[in-house]
């Protein structure tokens, strides 16, 4: 196997009806200097320079016992069953390509919502928040005076400062907003907690008539707790399946609720 | 029947979508955090599902910092949902 063939001379092993195909190959192998012309280079040298192996070239080239001829090298029977089985092939659908999409997908709303991170002490200030607002709506309720009824809207009013402090540092915290946590802290849309703390709040209004106000802390605390149990549950529920509980009331319907709300109030302070 | 929808068959758009299912509304920066893209990948495809109507942006400020805030419609909700079914079923012809 000859180690250097000057590229450009001819070579006698290589026949004088060369394709080209051959000589396409040939041009490709060649390596240009830095002044142009086309010039060979030592074996040694080709290899560090990306240029292959010339002498493997000629030997391979060296094989082949005769050049090729159109017909051989473009059989049209041959080029007619390929593109016949191109057109008449229906595309193999790889089921793996879409569930890879989904699953990635997937992946990222899950990474999404494994990522958030509830205030600190939510719970626990919940919970409180809560309690204050049971307990003075139910001394506001016995007491059947106007400072009762301040006493009341005050308790609501401490409600929804803290529910609209909580909500604000969870999108700070997270930079996302969840409508469905809205619902839970505002309205407590959840279905035992609601129950637990409408039971809560009949019992600590029944218990301040009475004027049994030990009663009436317990059942603050009670109904303040289930509250903030049923946002413990609902925020694990979330994590599990995100897209299915992300909803929940808009700040349009709190914004209307609101309204309403002042309207009652306007209502009650006209009727006295 | 639920058809494949061209605009969200690319992967990253498909992403957006899927993610934003999840919550109401993302900053653009939390985004761009969780399908780790960059900047201008995400504004662009999220430029281009606003123009078909499927997410919706606004600005908003956080710590002091304008940013900016994309949420999905219903529209594009109900695309997803299309888009996703779609898949589902082609998956399960082919098994």
């Amino acid at each position: 196997m000859r180690a250097e063939v000057p590229i450009g001379a001819r070579d006698p092993a290589f026949p004088s009806t060369r394709t080209h195909a051959d000589a396409h190959v040939r041009k490709s192998l060649t390596c240009r200097g830095p002044g142009g012309p086309v010039r060979s280079l030592p074996q040694s040298q080709a290899s560090h320079r990306s240029c292959v192996n010339v002498g493997r070239l000629s030997a391979a080239l060296s094989k082949r016992p005769r050049p090729l001829t159109m017909l051989e090298y473009l059989p049209i029977w041959k080029v007619a069953s390929i593109l016949s089985t191109m057109e008449n092939t229906p595309v193999q659908q790889n089921p793996d390509d879409p569930r890879s999409e989904l699953a990635v997908a997937d992946q990222a709303r899950q990474r999404l919502a494994a990522g958030l991170r509830l205030p600190t002490g939510l719970h626990s200030v919940l919970a409180a928040a809560v309690a204050v607002q049971v307990g003075a709506a139910a001394y506001g309720i016995a007491a059947q005076t106007t400072a009762g009824l301040a006493v009341a809207l005050a308790g609501v009013a401490v409600l929804m400062g803290v529910a609209a402090l909580l909500l604000y540092q969870f999108r700070r915290i997270n930079g996302v907003r969840v409508d469905g946590l809205s619902s839970q802290i505002v309205l407590g849309s959840g279905g035992t907690s609601t129950l637990i703390y409408m039971v809560g709040f009949g019992a600590a209004t029944w218990a301040a008539f009475e004027s049994r106000w030990w009663l009436v802390a317990a059942a603050s605390v009670a109904a303040g707790v289930s509250y903030a149990f049923g946002t413990l549950r609902w925020w694990h529920v979330y994590r599990h399946d995100p897209s299915a509980h992300a909803g929940g009331a808009s700040p349009r319907v709190f914004a209307a609720l609101a309204v309403l709300a002042c309207l009652g109030l306007v209502a009650l302070l006209i009727a006295r | 029947m639920a058809k494949l929808d061209p605009l969200i068959h690319a992967p990253a758009r498909l992403q957006v979508l899927t993610t934003l299912s999840a919550v109401s509304e993302a900053e653009f920066a939390t985004l761009r955090a969780v399908l780790e893209v960059s900047d201008s990948v995400l504004s662009k495809h999220v430029s281009a599902l606003a123009d078909a109507g499927y997410v919706r942006s606004r600005k908003g400020v956080r710590a002091g910092r304008r940013t900016t805030w994309i949420g999905l419609t219903s529209a594009g909700r109900e695309a997803l949902h299309e888009h996703v079914a779609a898949l589902r079923r082609l998956i399960d012809g082919v098994d």
